[in-house]
């Protein structure tokens, strides 16, 4: 009851970056580079599969921040209340963009032409299929999209968290009306360039086969991901005595935004495979014949780890406002993520490159160094880059003008 | 049907009601409920509330309900007419998929409705006689069950404490009678000063 008397506006939280943070990020990228370099050292003949792990590990940590954004623009165009308290985790997510689009870019430029079929030169005198979506599939178009999706991300994700930086010193309405403007921006560029960017890194893996709802479907994926990312953040700078107004009904609907979202992966996971399978024609089928008779046990994995694991654990409330059940889930769905763009990209990425440059076929390298150790580099990078940008500013958005009720949040729903 | 009497106080606004609640709280007194026109942030907390099973009752209708469609369809098309329908399996799992969701989605919505409607009294069995028609539109009441105070002294102290937290009326309403007799009518009401 007392806070509807006594509202008191919380002062500034100034989070300082726990050295242990910085030695563990750096430990985590010494041993990804040691494995990675293994990785690379022993499968020189193999640049499809180093090329395709990178592009599955950039986009992946890219995607995390990416969606970041993409949480705090919508919750700002919805007229979000209660996110405030912990909008600026996300908006630091997405700092990461600029970093890790350069490696992407850096992975797309070398490797393009060991991961893509469609880019082998030659390809669309012997192959029909490809030759029909070169207008779509040419290296002009891909590298010149790439640039503008990495580009805009970056440009429209700096202005909206400067902007609400800009709101902490210098409050004004105007500037959460400007905030609205950039996220609204950010959403209509990110609609269309969601999908049209997996289409070109992802869907052109496998060049002959398509589906319409691939993009979502990545878009999905990468959601939760980034959900369990904010789960894991809030949990561990709750741990350490930072965001004391953040309560278990804000960690209580971020569990729900993971527990939704994840039913929402396994509806479109579903709906792409149920169609495929019920449509039966060949051309379509191949791509769930190559998971599931080459990747059978990581296939169901990863249903099983993305689907009914966090379904039934986070059923009840209780659990959504456990931060150790729900942290358990997020690094669960985290893994099982990673697993679904594995999936994705590898089979696509490895198998034609063997036909051209060794005359045979090798549909599974499995997962070894190298596909352990490139994601642990960019882990340590991502955390490095996420909690030194926390450190950089206020945890919580003082002049905001919805941080009332973020501060007063409650569904009661127990 | 049993008599019931009841003492009511009636605010109207919702935070002297939540002061309200607390006080008569740390008084050590029990309230048998508290209506309101709209919910009320921490007032679930301040009556200590028990949590609701009626999720646990949406599970099991669920649950009831993928069972109940995997069972017909697999029965109809494995057992007792199986068909080939593009040369897929009889036991075709995946097409059977949307139905199974909508019937789960189907058994427990319509099955969490019809528990909520009979476990809260409102259902179309019951003659509900409201305890004020007043708390659906603009005052919110806090409800005692006079069977568990009902020695005069006591009734003084709590329509005295009720007073003195703001309550703008003290009634004494006594329901349970399917129909009234004239005379209750007329006096069960809502006169102020009843005690």
């Amino acid at each position: 009851m007392g806070h509807h008397n006594h509202y008191v506006r919380p002062e500034p939280e100034h989070y300082k970056m726990n050295p242990k943070v910085k030695t563990f990020s750096i430990i985590l990228m010494i041993v990804g580079l040691v494995l990675f370099g293994i990785g690379v050292f022993t499968n020189m003949d193999n640049p499809s599969r180093i090329f395709g792990t990178m592009l599955h590990n950039s986009y992946f940590f890219l995607g995390i921040g990416l969606l970041g954004c993409f949480y705090v623009c919508a919750q700002t165009v919805g007229y979000s209340g209660w996110v405030h308290l912990i909008a600026r985790i996300p908006e630091a997510m997405a700092r990461v963009i600029p970093v890790f689009g350069i490696i992407l870019a850096l992975v797309l430029v070398f490797g393009w032409r060991h991961v893509y079929e469609w880019a082998h030169i030659g390809i669309e005198e012997t192959d029909a299929l490809i030759a029909g979506k070169k207008g779509f599939l040419n290296g002009t178009f891909f590298f010149g999209a790439t640039a503008v999706y990495l580009v805009l991300w970056t440009v429209l994700s700096h202005l909206f968290r400067k902007n609400s930086l800009s709101m902490d010193t210098d409050p004004g309405y105007d500037k959460y009306v400007k905030s609205k403007k950039i996220a609204m921006t950010f959403l209509f560029v990110f609609g269309i360039s969601s999908s049209t960017a997996m289409w070109h890194w992802f869907m052109s893996l496998d060049p002959h086969w398509f589906s319409t709802l691939y993009g979502w479907y990545c878009f999905i994926s990468m959601f939760v991901a980034s959900l369990a990312v904010m789960n894991l953040t809030v949990i561990y700078l709750k741990s350490q005595g930072y965001l004391k107004y953040v309560t278990e009904e804000h960690q209580h609907d971020l569990g729900k935004w993971m527990f939704a979202f994840s039913v929402a992966w396994a509806y479109l996971w579903f709906s792409q495979f149920m169609l495929i399978w019920y449509g039966n024609i060949p051309e379509e089928t191949i791509y769930f014949c190559e998971r599931f008779d080459h990747y059978r046990y990581l296939f169901f994995l990863n249903f099983f780890i993305n689907f009914p694991l966090p379904f039934l654990v986070l059923m009840t409330a209780r659990a959504k406002r456990s931060p150790k059940l729900v942290g358990f889930i997020a690094v669960m769905v985290l893994i099982g993520h990673w697993l679904d763009f594995y999936l994705l990209t590898m089979p696509g990425a490895i198998k034609s490159a063997h036909i051209y440059e060794h005359g045979h076929q090798v549909l599974n390298v499995g997962i070894g160094f190298t596909e352990i150790g490139f994601p642990l580099i960019l882990a340590g990078l991502f955390i490095y880059i996420l909690f030194s940008t926390l450190a950089k500013h206020s945890l919580i958005p003082v002049n905001h003008p919805f941080l009332r009720q973020s501060v007063e949040h409650a569904t009661h729903s127990i | 049907m049993a008599e019931h009497k009841y003492l009511m106080g009636l605010w109207d606004d919702e935070e002297p009601l939540l002061a309200a609640v607390h006080a008569v709280k740390s008084a050590g007194i029990e309230i048998h409920d508290v209506l309101t026109p709209f919910p009320i942030h921490g007032l679930d907390d301040a009556l200590n509330a028990r949590e609701t099973k009626l999720h646990n009752a949406g599970f099991l209708f669920g649950a009831t309900g993928t069972a109940f469609a995997l069972l017909v369809m697999s029965g109809i098309s494995v057992l007792n007419w199986p068909n080939n329908f593009g040369g897929k399996p009889f036991f075709s799992m995946p097409s059977w998929i949307p139905i199974t969701f909508e019937l789960t989605v189907l058994f427990s919505a319509v099955g969490m409705t019809i528990v909520y409607y009979l476990r809260n009294g409102l259902s179309i069995f019951n003659d509900v006689e409201p305890l004020d028609p007043r708390t659906s539109s603009d005052k919110f009441a806090m409800v005692f069950d006079l069977g568990q105070y009902s020695g005069s002294d006591n009734m003084d102290k709590l329509s005295g404490l009720l007073n003195e937290m703001g309550a703008l009326e003290v009634n004494v309403r006594t329901i349970g009678r399917r129909h009234p007799s004239h005379e209750e009518q007329s006096t069960a009401g809502f006169v102020k000063g009843t005690l």
